[in-house]
């Protein structure tokens, strides 16, 4: 009796089927061309982000350049006859071109929203992978830890520090930073507990993987699909509360093109000049909803478990 | 490597859990293994059979240094696991698991899994260990562009290779099989059976083969040890302890399993339906709550695990007294 060969071709039998299957990546990209909502999120993002990469080469003017002459043009869609070809969008009440300023504009909330996600991912990622994977005491420090950091009301502790510290891109990052990593660290918790009670992670121990690498190879892969969704919305909130600090006179200081102060700027001439609040005021509700549908969308696509 | 000791030994091995705790409640003590002594020598194939609940799989993860004795030792080759480094112990045991669809890492393919036993232990250069895991595949009868799969484009079969493959490449000594066939289907289940002993044979090793199915332990098993409630009470040859059991629990556990003749209708257990609790044991036998030659002494005196007629070794007061109930 030789059962090897046997069984052998009763695997491979058993191939064909498989193979003839598609390639997960392709099946990834078939799915994500059949979400919507994921690919004008990621057309939307996609230009803005070339735009804030390519400001100085999209922008048709230098957004620092005063004008009083040309205060306040209004775009051509607004009125025609006080339009000035020259700039799209009009100008500030300094005569600065507007649109100009919005390109650089976005520079600062992708920025701001990025290196805002970046560290409070890092804090809530490593505190909740260590709290799910260790348990016991580290899982109740942490526990607590976030616990403390839920009772802190966001908006009142960033307004007290960069009161404190002064408006600058770093405070404000590191502010932000600091203050929204609570929901990496639960999420990433609940789906490091999970993963922990498989065998792959016991067979990894039996191996004799040290923690470190069981943790970047075995776990972190395994939870990564719930923390990009996760990034999405920090990114999102990120960018919102820096034009909300912005906004009132803490976030970032002119004359950097901020669009949060840009509305703050305009909140003056709100009723003679309503395009002025609502070009930038577009602007951030345009990218938060193109990042919050694209987490969306990931969240979608790899959800389902037809993955395994 | 010392040569004239098993490759494991398991002395007076003890694991109890504390269990819930709080203002109020006193926290109480659960005991899934008390007291197993146990060998396995080289080149042997020990089955462990026993219900649900019994401490099989936790007496596994101790072997596998998973988790620490409460008392008593855990010796592999002869040396305390305790004493063994993560690696040095990974390279005398690996496991292989029953569930093979939670047993690897669905975010890695058929060669990276195969591989990290490799990379962890810092074996060969990439070339080599890529030789290595293409005869792996090769072995466990995997074709060599299974490689590059994913767990989830493998069946059953094929992912329990997979784990099989990982197990050995670092070539252990001994194998800890935690029921690995019964989450496979039943022709597949032959197909795994012969694989683990053509490589037994191959290879050389040593298994501890975990299972409830008393069938493929008497394919597999030189010799068998049925536990109860975290004990060994009867260990010995497979053929005898199958074949004409000494203890009551081996004896129902080998009339409860099922046969494919419908006539027969569903086997009876004869045990009753009073389920062990292991947060409070029985006195005495912790069997005979359940059993069916139970008698007055069984309540009061654990029976030892003493030499038994046939050979081998069971923990009932009826052994050796010639009035045993072969139910």
């Amino acid at each position: 009796m030789d059962p090897i060969p046997a069984a052998s071709a009763i695997a491979d039998a058993a191939l064909p089927a498989h193979a003839a299957a598609p390639m997960p990546q392709r099946r990834l990209w078939r799915r994500m061309l059949g979400n919507p909502g994921l690919v004008v999120a990621a057309l939307v993002l996609g230009l803005i982000a070339i735009m804030a990469v390519a400001a100085p080469l999209v922008a048709p003017h230098d957004p620092y350049e005063q004008s009083l002459d040309t205060r306040m043009t209004p775009p051509a869609f607004v009125d025609a006859e006080r339009s000035d070809p020259a700039h799209l969008l009009g100008t500030d009440n300094l005569g600065r071109d507007y649109l100009s300023r919005l390109i650089y504009g976005a520079r600062i909330s992708l920025l701001i929203g990025f290196f805002t996600m970046l560290v409070s991912g890092v804090i809530g990622t490593v505190l909740g992978i260590a709290a799910g994977y260790f348990g016991g005491r580290t899982d109740m420090v942490v526990s607590f830890l976030v616990t403390t950091r839920l009772s802190l009301p966001v908006v009142m502790v960033a307004l007290a520090v960069v009161a404190v510290l002064g408006g600058s891109l770093q405070v404000v990052v590191l502010v932000l930073g600091l203050l929204l990593w609570d929901r990496f660290a639960v999420v990433m918790r609940s789906a490091t507990m999970q993963v922990r009670g498989r065998e792959y992670i016991t067979a990894a121990r039996a191996i004799g993987c040290s923690v470190p690498r069981i943790l970047w190879g075995e776990v972190l892969p395994n939870v990564l699909s719930g923390l990009v969704v996760i990034a999405s919305y920090e990114m999102a909130q990120a960018i919102l509360l820096e034009a909300a600090l912005s906004f009132l006179g803490l976030g970032v200081q002119p004359p950097l093109p901020s669009w949060g102060l840009m509305v703050s700027e305009a909140k003056e001439f709100m009723l003679f000049e309503p395009w002025m609040i609502m070009l930038p005021g577009a602007a951030i509700c345009l990218l938060v909803l193109a990042i919050n549908l694209l987490g969306d969308g990931i969240r979608d696509i790899t959800a389902p478990e037809g993955r395994s | 490597m010392n040569a004239a000791s098993p490759i494991l030994e398991l002395r007076g091995v003890h694991k109890r859990y504390g269990v819930g705790g709080g203002l109020m409640a006193r926290r109480r003590t659960l005991t899934a293994v008390a007291g197993v002594s146990l060998r396995v020598e080289r080149g042997e194939v020990l089955g462990l059979v026993g219900e649900s609940g019994c401490g099989k799989s936790t007496l596994a993860r101790m072997i596998l240094g998973l988790e620490a004795p409460s008392e008593g030792e855990v010796l592999l080759d002869g040396r305390p696991i305790a004493s063994l480094g993560r690696l040095e112990r990974g390279r005398l045991v690996q496991p292989v698991f029953q569930d093979p669809y939670s047993s690897l890492n669905p975010r890695r393919d058929v060669a990276s899994i195969i591989g990290l036993p490799l990379i962890v232990h810092g074996v060969g250069t990439v070339a080599e260990r890529r030789d290595a895991v293409a005869e792996m595949l090769g072995l466990v009868g995997l074709a060599p562009r299974h490689a590059e799969a994913f767990p989830s484009q493998l069946s059953g079969g094929q992912r329990q290779r997979v784990a099989i493959a990982r197990a050995l490449v670092l070539r252990p000594t001994l194998v800890v099989c935690d029921e690995p066939t019964s989450a496979l289907d039943v022709s597949v289940q032959a197909q795994i059976l012969n694989l683990l002993l053509d490589l037994k044979e191959r290879l050389g090793l040593s298994y501890l083969f975990i299972s409830h199915n008393l069938a493929v332990v008497h394919m597999l098993a030189g010799r068998v040890a049925a536990m109860y409630l975290g004990r060994v009470v009867e260990e010995g040859e497979a053929g005898r302890v199958l074949g004409a059991p000494q203890h009551p629990y081996t004896a129902a556990l080998l009339a409860s399993a099922l046969t494919p003749d419908p006539s027969l209708g569903l086997p009876a257990m004869r045990l009753g339906t009073v389920f062990p609790n292991p947060l409070a044991l029985p006195s005495g036998c912790a069997f005979h709550p359940r059993c069916p030659a139970v008698f007055e002494r069984c309540a009061r005196e654990a029976p030892a695990l003493l030499p038994c007629p046939g050979g081998g070794r069971a923990a009932c007061h009826l052994t050796g007294q010639d009035q045993h109930q072969a139910a």
